[in-house]
This record gives structure tokens, sequence and C-alpha cells, in this order.
């Protein structure tokens, strides 16, 4: 069962002192090129820790991760550093943007990192902000600021584009046209998009379903029809 | 505040505990540098202080120019203020130390002044013990010798001991610093001291007396000054009192005494007049009894001299006689030979005469005996008459026939008939007769037969013939009785004859003719000679008588027989005529003789007589001499006894001479002691009249006593040592602002960013409904806590460790016990106050924000400051030269603005403080070089006490001026100048011609200044800052009792230390109204000339007060000013911790605020060292910003700082070098890359995932 995205019997266990706290045990799932993943699980399941770990941004306790054949586990701090900066596109509920950059120097600052950068401009003209390159964050909507996020993980031209609760922070609306954003993008550009979020009704506009519960894959499924966004109602 | 806000209190401490701990130390910085530095001076003047009051250390000290006695020291010891007073003496000396030889000062040991600390060992406790300097003397063991060098002054030897033995180590209060002064001695400069105790000084005044005062005030302060000022006057009025009361004494029994000499030199004198009488009597004395005496030895001699020649006389006489006497002995004893020779002769004569009558009686029987003689010679001869003449005829005829002689001559020749008849033959001539010859000879040998009978037949006639002849034929048959006869008579002719041959001299052969004829006569004949002869031809006559001759003479040797026979017939027969001759005489003779002896008979008896008389003669001539002897041998009995006489004449006169003489000899010296008595008593008398003129000369030269008082500025020690404190003082007003401003910019960012943190628990407090107090409150108390802690540790650590470090920087120079530690309640509470005014005011205004906002604002996040363009954006020119993160950078700097003014502002405020540090040591260090390598330029100053003398003048013209390269005389004096404060400069007043430029270099800046014309003066440069004025501007100067005079300044030169102004002489006499009168000499010496050996000699002219060796004052505050060091040391250390404090302290809150911004960029792929770059960049160039506006303060704060140094006379200039400027920015970027080494492990530990979770 090798995929795109593998995960294979990953545990992670956080020790604070004398405390352990099992985050995730024996999680394996994969995912293939081109889907839209939703990993869904209510607060505190793991997907977080689950994505943090797929992005490079944590590392397991036990098991073993691969991204394209690559084994993402075995990375040393360098290795992840590298890893994060050309195969993985992260996508924040709070954004996360630089507020002391403009929308297009944030995507620059994202897009000189790696070669086969796409032109930042382009990138933000592509998720409809071509009007608010010279804005700072603190100039920009909740939704537009997403959308600048959105664009900071793309001009990387990623492998892996990998979203925590993207509308977490959003109003139903903006939160849909962002998700629209998403699932065209990976339609359109054959883009492995994953996505974390607690709203089991999203899961209609994904590929493939993972759920997660208490630190574990709880179920599994592929969609056979994904629904469009637009469609989608919660 | 409730029991829950105090736990929330201690979570915060505890969760925070960099941050509290921040607070803490940079107050405790603060603190500690305020509080340290404000304690030093304090400490050192407190451990001065306690120093001096301890060991007493004088107040006044008072000299007289007549000493101080006992007098003296109880009268001050007598006023109201005097707690106690103390002579002293002190002698400078060469001494020989175990450290070497050197000028060692030698004081007495003063009771309840100027006690010693005393370091090791003991005091001394008799005469021969001494303590010695602690501070110089660190090798010098207890139990060590110290002598003094030969080479002192006597007076000065004679009052010292020999030798001390060093029984401990002292720290004297007169020698607070390592300075020990001059002196007049050796080498000029003092290297050390020691006490002794008084008692072990032999001296008679004491130098000085010490005084304490009863007045306990603070050392150096202005009530001590004036305390000290307001009680000069009275205790010089009563030391000159009793000095003056001294002199007096002093000239009144001077003149006394000088009187009493007068009158002991006029009793001397007539002593010595009388003295002269005497000596004159007695020499006069001398003089007659010399003469008289010399006159009875000269008579006396006279006699001995007589008596010599009278026995001279006598003895000549004597000698005389016994001349004649031995004259008259020769003569007699000559007359006594001749008598004996005489006597002798006579008896010879009468021998003579006897023997003559029996001569004559012998001659007349011999004439007898001669008659008889010649009677029978005469017979005898006429007996041989025949055969003689036979012979001669025979003779005659063989000479006539030749071969005659020669057949005979032959025939004889040839022996027993062995006749050779041819050889005969040969010898005839004529040749018929040879033929006959030759028949005859055969005819003869024929008949040889019948020869017998001829032979005897011939022998018969032989024998008849030998009787006939005289007998001296032998044949052997001859009768004996005739041949007896014959013989009988033969020899008696012989030796009558032989006797009168003898007698008469003629000799003839007999013995050889007999021999001959008896040879010839016995031998056979063989030869017919008659025939032979016949057949010769001869005729026979004359064969007859050959025949006869031979039949008588024999056969052989015919020829030779005839002539022997011849011969011996005429021989006798003149033999016998001579005979006859003689005999004829011989009566003759007789007769004469016989006559001759008569008179010999005659002559003999009257010899006889004549002896007869002369031994009469001699006989009286005998008695005459033993006469002689006698009277001789009396004559000179009587002379040795004159002899004698004379002898003991003459001892008598050498013993009468000796005596004289010794008595001469004794008067002679007994005179030449009197003169020589007489003559000291003169040379003595003159001396007590040089002495006495000397003594009136001087006590009307004997100057009014002068009374010297002197306060404690004298001491070098004393006087360093505030200006040392004052220094640490002058930092300590500035700094410490500085730390506590940059303090409070630390707790300011602290606790706001401790606010910001925290917004939601305040808000959410508020919301729960507790009070905005309760809530400050926390925080509040939060930095107090923490501020307050650090204030009171840096306090206090502050006041032991600084004072402690540049104390422990002097040491070195002031050796008096350990550092009493200052602590001021006002001081702390000062710096307290500050600490708590920064932390919490920053902490209330921050605070003060979040509280007025409603309590839900407050809950929500805190808009993270927007994102702004800045100015640069604007300046494409320049942001077009960014990179990318350049930009990003750029504009985060600009983007926390307060964080930006915060760093700045602490690393420009640290920079300040490495600058100041370089700059005041940079301005410090140097100053000696710029004073006495640039500005006075001369090696020495001499300093006269009226007036330069004129021979140092005419020496340094002449014979120094080898040693002396330039030279200035001029006056210096003391003035005074009014400064704007109100306080009176003093100022060294210099009226000198321009020639003193050769050795002062008078400018500014650069640029030489022109020497002042008249009416001008030249200041230097912060007298002039001091009274506020410029070039062209008047300034006043008072001097003397309240005189002024104003003079123009033409120029304000560069100066370092002290006040001056230079004026020209010709100025001087006209604005100051007197004579110039030059009292100061400035020299150059050569490079290799040693200025100490100088400066010992020029000592000796006259009137030198001081010498000053300008590279002993340069030494001198070289090392003072090296205690600066310390200082700068301190500041150095302390700015870098500051800016260290501040720089992590900022970082981290820099770090802390983004710590989401740097997840979102290490999640975007940033590696570590790109994150670094992210981060710290920023903090570089902030450095940088902080540093480049840290010089210019730096500038200014050091200018401030050395403004601030008051050290009195002393005028810190700014001079930063370049590299110091260097230096202070390495060492802050030094600290910031430090920082951003100790913060990377800070974004080391940032958690990608836990920081970008959610806002809380």
């Amino acid at each position: 069962m090798d995929g795109y995205v593998t995960f294979e019997n990953v545990g992670k266990i956080y020790k604070t002192g004398d405390v352990e706290v099992v985050a995730l045990h024996d999680v394996s799932f994969t995912i293939e090129q081109g889907e839209i993943c939703i990993i869904v699980g209510a607060s505190g399941a793991g997907k977080t820790t689950l994505l943090n770990i797929l992005g490079g941004m944590d590392a397991l306790t036990s098991g073993s991760v691969r991204l394209d054949g690559r084994e993402i586990s075995t990375f040393n701090d360098r290795q992840l550093a590298l890893y994060r900066r050309e195969d993985i596109g992260f996508v924040f509920q709070f954004y996360n943007l630089i507020p002391n950059l403009t929308a297009l120097e944030n995507v620059e600052i994202a897009s000189q990192l790696v070669k086969n950068s796409m032109d930042s401009q382009e990138v933000l003209e592509s998720v409809g902000l071509g009007h608010r390159l010279a804005n700072f964050p603190a100039q920009l909507s909740g939704g537009e600021q997403q959308r600048v996020a959105i664009a900071r993980a793309l001009a990387k031209n990623p492998k892996l584009l990998l979203c925590d609760e993207p509308t977490g922070a959003l109003d139903y609306v903006t939160g849909k046209s962002i998700l629209k954003l998403l699932q065209d993008y990976s339609r359109e550009k054959k883009m492995t998009v994953v996505i974390i979020t607690h709203n089991g009704a999203l899961a209609a506009m994904a590929d493939r379903v993972i759920r997660v519960k208490s630190g574990t894959v709880s179920d599994m499924y592929l969609n056979e029809h994904p629904t469009p966004v637009e469609e989608i109602e919660w | 505040m409730n029991s829950m806000m105090q736990k929330l209190l201690g979570r915060s401490i505890k969760k925070s505990l960099g941050r509290f701990l921040a607070i803490m130390i940079i107050t405790m910085l603060g603190s500690a540098f305020f509080g340290g530095l404000m304690a030093t001076q304090p400490a050192f003047l407190k451990t001065a202080q306690n120093f001096t009051d301890e060991y007493h250390l004088y107040d006044f000290r008072i000299l007289s120019t007549y000493g101080i006695d006992e007098d003296d020291i109880a009268a001050v010891a007598a006023l109201e203020d005097t707690q106690a007073a103390a002579g002293s003496v002190y002698y400078d000396a060469i001494a020989n130390t175990p450290g070497g030889e050197m000028v060692i000062r030698i004081l007495s040991i003063t009771e309840e002044v100027n006690d010693l600390m005393l370091v090791e060992g003991r005091m001394p406790e008799n005469e021969s013990e001494c303590v010695i300097d602690s501070n110089y003397f660190t090798d010098t063991e207890i139990g060590d010798v110290i002598t003094f060098s030969d080479e002192n002054e006597e007076d000065t030897l004679e009052a010292l001991q020999e030798s001390y033995t060093v029984v401990g180590k002292v720290f004297s209060p007169l020698y607070m610093n390592t300075e020990r002064g001059t002196t007049s001695v050796g080498n000029g400069k003092l290297t050390s001291y020691m006490y002794v105790l008084a008692e072990s000084l032999d001296f008679e005044y004491y130098t000085e007396v010490y005084i304490s005062l009863k007045g306990d005030w603070e050392i150096y302060s202005d009530e001590y000054n004036d305390y000290v000022d307001s009680l000069e006057e009275i205790f010089e009025k009563t030391a000159n009192v009793t000095v003056y009361a001294r002199y007096s004494d002093i000239v009144s029994e001077a003149e006394e005494e000088l009187l009493e000499g007068e009158e002991d030199y006029a009793d001397g004198e007539q002593e010595l007049i009388d003295g002269e009488q005497e000596y004159a009597d007695g020499l006069l004395e001398y003089e007659d009894e010399k003469a008289e005496g010399e006159q009875e030895l000269n008579d006396a001699w006279a006699e001995i001299e007589d008596g010599r020649a009278q026995i001279l006389s006598a003895r000549q006489e004597l000698l005389d006689a016994e001349d004649t006497l031995a004259e008259a002995k020769a003569e007699y004893e000559e007359g006594l030979k001749e008598y004996e020779d005489g006597l002798a002769q006579l008896a010879d004569g009468y021998d003579q005469l006897l023997a003559g009558e029996r001569e004559l009686a012998a001659g007349w029987e011999a004439l007898e005996a001669a008659r008889v003689q010649l009677e029978e010679a005469q017979a005898q001869l006429e007996e041989n008459e025949e055969i003689y003449d036979m012979c001669v005829s025979v003779r005659a005829y063989l000479d006539e026939n030749a071969d005659v002689l020669a057949v005979l001559e032959y025939l004889d020749s040839v022996e027993d008939g062995n006749v050779d008849l041819d050889t005969l033959l040969d010898l005839i001539s004529d040749e018929d007769l040879k033929s006959s010859l030759e028949e005859a000879f055969d005819q003869y040998q024929n008949s040889s037969s019948d020869d017998s009978e001829t032979d005897g037949d011939t022998n018969a006639e032989e024998d008849s013939s030998t009787d006939t002849e005289t007998g001296l034929e032998d044949s052997s048959n001859t009768d004996d009785s005739t041949q007896k006869v014959t013989d009988d008579v033969l020899d008696d002719v012989y030796d009558a004859a032989q006797e009168f041959l003898d007698e008469t001299g003629v000799t003839i052969s007999m013995e050889e003719i007999s021999a001959w004829l008896i040879e010839n006569l016995t031998e056979d004949t063989d030869v017919d000679l008659a025939e032979l002869l016949s057949l010769l031809g001869v005729e026979d006559t004359e064969i007859d008588s050959i025949l006869e001759l031979i039949e008588l003479l024999g056969e052989d040797g015919i020829v030779s027989t005839i002539d022997s026979i011849i011969a011996e017939y005429e021989s006798g027969l003149a033999a016998y005529n001579e005979g006859l001759a003689q005999y004829e005489d011989g009566p003759a003779q007789y007769y004469s003789g016989e006559s001759q002896l008569q008179e010999g008979w005659n002559e003999y008896n009257t010899g006889l007589q004549e002896l007869m008389d002369a031994q009469a003669q001699l006989e009286d001539a005998a008695q005459q001499i033993a006469d002689g002897e006698q009277e001789i041998a009396d004559g000179w009995a009587e002379l040795a006894d004159a002899i004698q006489k004379l002898i003991d004449g003459e001892a008598e006169y050498e013993d009468g001479v000796e005596e004289f003489y010794t008595m001469l000899a004794e008067a002679e010296e007994e005179l030449a002691d009197a003169r020589a008595e007489l003559d000291d008593g003169w040379a003595e008398l003159a001396d007590a009249r040089t002495e006495l003129d000397d003594g009136w000369a001087e006590l009307a030269d004997l100057e009014e006593p002068e009374v010297y008082i002197y306060g404690r500025e004298i001491l070098a020690g004393y006087v360093c040592f505030e200006a040392d404190a004052g220094i640490v003082e002058a930092i300590a007003q500035v700094f410490p602002v500085f730390f506590f401003l940059i303090a409070a910019l630390v707790c300011s960012t602290t606790m706001t960013r401790m606010v910001d943190e925290e917004r939601g628990q305040i808000a959410s407090l508020r919301a729960m409904g507790y009070g905005t107090g309760a809530v400050m409150s926390k925080y509040l108390i939060y930095a107090g806590l923490s501020a307050g802690t650090g204030s009171i540790i840096g306090y206090f650590g502050g006041c032991v460790i600084f004072p402690l470090v540049i104390w422990n920087a002097y040491s070195t120079m002031y050796g008096f016990g350990s550092l009493i530690l200052s602590f001021s309640a006002r001081i702390f509470l000062i710096t307290f106050a500050a600490a708590m005014l920064c932390s919490m005011g920053s902490a209330y205004l921050a605070l003060r924000q979040e509280v007025k906002q409603a309590p839900a604002q407050g809950m929500r996040p805190k808009v993270p400051t927007a994102g702004k363009r800045i100015f640069l954006e604007y300046i494409p020119f320049v942001w077009k030269r960014f990179s990318f993160m350049g930009k990003v950078s750029m504009r985060n700097i600009f983007r926390y603005k307060k964080r930006m003014i915060m760093m700045i502002l602490g690393i420009s405020g640290c920079t300040a403080l490495v600058v100041t540090g370089f700059g005041i040591r940079d301005s410090v260090v140097d100053i000696c070089d710029y004073q006495y390598g640039e500005i006075q330029l001369m090696d020495m100053v001499i300093t006269f006490r009226d007036e330069v003398s004129s021979e140092l003048t005419e020496a340094l013209e002449g014979d120094l001026s080898d040693e002396v390269t330039t030279y200035a005389v001029l006056r210096q004096q003391s003035v005074e100048s009014e400064a704007q404060d109100g306080t009176t400069k003093s100022v060294y007043m210099i009226a000198a011609g321009e020639s003193v430029t050769g050795l002062v270099s008078l400018h500014e800046d650069d640029e030489e200044l022109p020497y002042p014309g008249d009416g001008e003066v030249l200041i230097s440069d912060k007298i002039a800052e001091e009274c506020g004025v410029g070039v062209g501007d008047e300034i006043t100067f008072s001097f003397g009792d309240n005189e002024e005079t104003t003079l123009v300044v033409s120029g304000v030169f560069d100066n370092y230390v002290y006040h001056y102004a230079y004026i020209t002489p010709e100025t001087y006499e006209e604005y100051f109204g007197t004579e110039w009168v030059a009292n100061t000499v400035y020299l150059s010496i050569a490079d290799d000339v040693d200025a100490h050996e100088l400066s010992t000699d020029l000592s000796d002219y006259d009137g030198v007060s001081q010498i000053e060796i300008m590279s002993d004052t340069t030494a001198r505050v070289e090392n003072m000013l090296s205690c600066m060091d310390a200082i700068v040391l301190l500041i150095l250390v302390c700015a870098g911790a500051l800016a260290f404090v501040v720089l992590f302290n900022l970082s981290n809150i820099n770090i802390q605020e983004r710590v989401r911004e740097i997840a979102t960029i290490q999640v975007l792929g940033f590696n570590a060292k790109e994150v670094r770059q992210y981060v710290f960049r920023e903090n570089l160039v902030l450095s940088g910003m902080g540093i480049v506006c840290g010089m210019p303060l730096g500038v200014w704060l050091t200018d401030f700082v050395l403004d601030q140094i008051t050290i009195d006379m002393i005028s810190f200039k700014m001079k930063l070098q370049p590299i110091s400027f260097l230096y202070s920015a390495v060492i802050v970027f030094g600290f910031t890359l430090l920082v951003n080494r100790v913060m990377r492990g800070k974004l080391k530990k940032i958690n990608m995932a836990e920081a970008l979770k959610s806002i809380e």
C-alpha cells in the first residue's frame, strides 16, 4: 500500500515532564497524487499533529512517513527545513502572514526560497488578489489574508499543500470561496491537497476522507464523486 | 493583594525568571556603579581620616630660622586649641642600607603627633635602634644595620649614631604616598626615611614642632581648612614671640659674651706684654752669663794650649837629645867597631909579619937550592954540549941533502925492518944513487943473517953513551946502580926544572924526549944505517957523525931525535939562563923583603899604640852615653807627668765646657720655650681677636628670626591623596546617570513586554472583577522586587568592589592600612529610589494603557503592529540597493520603533561609556608628555630665596655652559586672579624676557603665540576659562597686600598643569610698581648630564631655595595619573556588562515578540542560518547605529567628565586617539556578536508547531 503519501503505523507521544500524552498511535493511510484529502476529526483527535508530522514541523515517535517515495520520518532538522522549503506548502487557520510585508512580499518571501517558483504576482492574481498586491496584511480582510496565505503556499510550487482549518477563522461565504479555490486549484494543477477540518460536512468535497478519532484513524474512504464546494452546505 | 495575586506573581517570576533577572541585573549594575563610585571618595577620605586621626597627623608644623626649643613647644602647647605639640629633628644623610647606598632622612620619633604605624617588628627601644620606611624597604630584614657614608657632613655624622639596627618597619603619616621629597644632600633626592629615638640624635634645637589641634573636622573639608586658617595666625604669632625672645636672649647673651671676651682679650694682651719683658730680661742675663763662661773657658783653654806647647817642646828636646845620644851611640859603636877592626887588622898584621919572616927565611933557602940546581944544570949542559953540536951539524947536513932526510924519515917511519925498497928508492931523486941503492939493498938482504952480531956491538956502544948522556936512556944491559944514579939526578933536575919552569912558565917536554929516547934506544934496528948512509952518498964524515949519533941515540926516529935533542938542549940552556938570571935577582929580593918586614913591624907597633888610645877614648864615650841615657829617661818621666797633668787639665776643661754648654742649652731652651709660649700667646690672642671680630660681625649680621608655619598642604602624600580621590568623584557624578537611564530603558521594554504577554490575564482578572490597583500592583511589585533586589545587591556590592578595586590600584602609592568602606544612607536611598523609579515607573507606564481599555478589548489578541512602508522606501535609490531580505530587515527595524530606540540608546550609551573610558585614559595619561614635553621644555627650575645668584649666572655663561644648553633668568611670582565663580585662583606670574620662549613653548593649538608687549599678558587656557576672559579682554591680578593690577590679554596658550601668565620685565616694573628682580632660573641641560647630580652642585650657590627637576615632577604626576587605568578598566568592564544586558534583554524580547513570525518563516523552509540572519541582522544593524550614535556622545561625555575632574591646577583636555574609537566600536560590536551567539540557542528552541498553534 504505497501511495503518494504513506503513513505507516505512525505514533506520536508528547512528553511533558513525567506525563506522557499519546497524540497519535498506529496511524496508517495513504494519499494518492492529485487527490484532495480531508482529514476530519474532533478537537484534540490528533489531526493537527498528524499534519505537523506530514509537514515536517514535528517529529514522530514511531512508524514511518513517506512522500513520493522519500522517507520523511528519518530526516534531520536540516533535511526537514529543505523538505518544507521544496515540497510543502502550508495554509494556517490564522494565515500567519508576516505583518511587516505587503501581500506581494509575503508571497515573495516564500517564492524566493525555491528555484521553480511561480511568479508571485501571477499567483496572487490567480487567487483573485491582483488588486491588493501592495497592501499589508493588516489592510486585508480575513479571506483576503487567507488567499495571500494560499498564494504564498502555492507560489513555491509544492508537492503537497497542507491546510490546517483554512476556513476556521472565516465566515461561511469566505470560507466556502477559499475551499473552492483550493478545490479548483487541485483539479487544475493536479495538486495534492490535504485539508484538516473538524467540519464533517466538508468531507463531501474530498477525493479521500480520513477520519481521525483519539489519535488514530477510525475510518478512511474514497469519495467516488466529490461534490463541488458550491453545493456543500453546512 | 490577595493570596491568589501573590501566587500569580510568584508564578510570573518563576516563568519569566530571565526577565526578572534582567531587571535585577540592570538595576544592580546601575546601583553598583553609582553607589560604588559615590562611595569611593568617601571611603578613601574616611580611610585617610581614620589614618590621620589614629596616627595623629599634625595640623601645624612650625619652623624657625633659630630652630625650635622647649620654650617654643611649651608656648604653642599652651594654646587653647592645641591637642599635642612635639618637637622633631631630622637629618638627611647618605646611608649604607641593605637596600644600597641612598639619601635617607633620619627623623626623631615624636610623641602624640605623627605617630608611626608599625608594619613589622617593634619600635626602637634604645639609641642604636631604628625603624625604617616599610614602603621602600620591602626586602630588608629586621636586624639589618644601617650605617652612614663618610661623605656626609661632619655635623650630620656627629649628630647621628654610627649605626642603627633595624628593629621594625613603619609607615609614617608624613609620607602617605611614595613621594619622599628633596634634600640638599647627595643627589638631592630623598629615597627613603627612617625613625630613631630623639635621644639617639645629638642636637641643640629641634628642627620643627608638630602640632595637632583639638578640632575634629573631616580632612580636606572646607571646615577643616577654615579652622586651620583661623588658627594659623595665633600659632605663628605665639611661636614668633618665643622665638623672638630667644633671639633677643641670644643677642644679649652674645653681646655679653663678646664683651667678656674683649676683657679677657685685654688681660691676655697685658700678660703677654709682661711676658715679653721677662723674656727680654732673661735673654740679657743669658747673654752675660754666656760671655763670662766663654771667657773662662777660653782662658782655661789657653792654659792648656800652653801646657801642651811646653810638653811638645820638652818632648822635642827629649827627642833631639835622644837623637844626639843615638848619634853618639852610633859613633861609639862605629868607634868600637873601628877599634875592633883595627885590633883584628893589627893581629893580622902581626900574623902577616910572622909569615913574612917565615917566607923570607924560605926564600933564602930556595935561593940556596936554586943556586945548587943551577950549578947542576950548568954541569949537565956542559956535558951534553958535544952531542948537541953533533946533532946540529947532522941537522945542517940533512937540511942540505933532502934525499937523505927523506930516506931517513922514511926509515924512521917503517917498523921492524919491513922497509919497502921501491918506496925508498922513489924517494931518491938522483938516478945514479938510486941504482946504487938498489944494489945495496939486494946485497943487504943477502947478508941479513949477520945482523945479530952487529946488534950486539951497537948495544954495547949504546950502553956507554947512555951513561954519558943525562941519564935519560934506558937500557937492558945498563948497570942498575948507574941507572939509579942517573934516575935520581934526572929526577932532581927534572923536579927543580919543573919547579922553576912552573915558576917561570917555561915548558919543555922532557918527558917526551926521554920517552922517545928510551923507546928508540931499546929497539932492535935492522938497518945498517951507516951503510945506508954511505950508499946515499953521504960523506963519510957525515956518516960517521950520523952513526955516531945514532949510536948514541938509537936507530929509530933519528931525525926527530936529533931535532928533539937540539930543542932539548936549547931549551935547557934557555932555562938555565933564565934560572940563572932569576937566581941573580933573588938576594936583592930577599933583602928588600927583609926591609919591608922591618917596616911592617914598625907599623904594627904604631898601630898598637893607636889602638890603645882609641880604647881609652871609647870607654869615655860609653860613660858619656850612659849618662845621656839616664838624663833622657828622667826627661821622659818628667814629660809623662806633664802630659798626665795636661790630660787631667783637658778633661777638666772638657767637663767645664760640657757643663757650660749644658747650662747654656738649658737656658736657651728655657728661653725658646718662653718665646714659643709667648708666640702661642700672641697667636691665640690674634685668634681671639678674629673670633671676637667674627663674633661682633656675626652679631651685627644676626638676622631677626623668621618663623614659618605650614599646614598639611606641604605633605605631598596628603595633598596628592585628595586629588586622587577626587578623580573618582568626578566620574561618580556622571556615569551612574547613564547607567540608570539605560536601566530605565531596559525596565521599560521588559515590563512592556511582560504586560503585553499577560494582557489576556490582565483582562481576565479585570473581567473577573479585580480592581485596577490590584492588577497593577502585581506588576509594580514584580518590577519593584526585581529592581529593589538588584539595587540593594548593587549598592552594597558596588560600595565594596569599586572602592576596593580603585584602592588596590592606588595601594602602590598609598600604603596606609586597608580601606575602610563607607556606606551612605543618603546615597543608598537615592540609588534605591532611582531603581524603583526606573522599574516601577516603566511598569506603570506599560500598564496604564492596558488597564484603561475594556477587559474585552484586552482579551482579544493584540493587533500586531501594522506593517508600514518606511521612509527609505520613498528613496528608491537607496531602497533598491537592499536585497529582498535586507528590505525585510530594514522594515522590521523601523517597525518596532520603541525597540529600535531602546537598542540604539542602550548601545550608544555603552559605546559612549567605553569611549569615555578610553578618552579619559588618552587625555590623562599623556598630560605629562604635553605639559613637560611640549610646553615646559626646561629640565630644571631653580628658585632663589631673594635674588638669582650672580655667581650662578656667571657660571652659566662659563663653567656650566657645557652642561647647561639653554637657560632663562626670570622672576616668578605667585599672584591671584578671581574666577567667575568667585573663587580665587593662584597664578604663576612669569616676568621674563622673550628668551624664555626657548624653554617654554607658548602656543595655541599648533600656532606659536607672539610674546606679549607692554601692558599685555599671555595667560594659560584654564585660567582664561575660569575667569571668562579672551584675547583683548582685561584681566586683574592681585598681589602682595591687596594690591592689584590690570593687564590686557594678548593671547591664551595651551597649558595643562597650574595656571601661568607671562609678561615682560618692563610690564612688571610698570604695572607691579616694583623693581624687577630675577628669582628663578629655568635651565635645559645636555643629554648626558645627570639632573640630580647637577642639582646637588647647583644647590651650593647662594640663596638657592629649591631646585625642581622636571623629570621628577613628570614621574610624580604620571604616577598619580596611572591610577586612572584602574578606573578606566572599571568603566570598561561596567560598560561592557551594561551593553551585554541591554543587548541580551532586547534581543530576548525581540525573539519573544516575534516568535510566530519566526516560526512561520521556519515553516516556509528557512534554514537555521537564514532564520538567524533574519533575526540578528537587525541586532547588528541596530548595534552599528548605536555605536555610531554613541561615538559623539562619548566624546561629549569625555569632555564633560574631564571638565568635572577638578584636580586643582590641572587642566584636563580631551585628547581622544582615533584608535580609541576603533577599540570602543570593536568592544561594543563584540558584545553584540556575543549576545547573538547566546541567542542562537534561544532560536533553536522555538517550536514551530507550538508557536503557530493558535492565539490564546
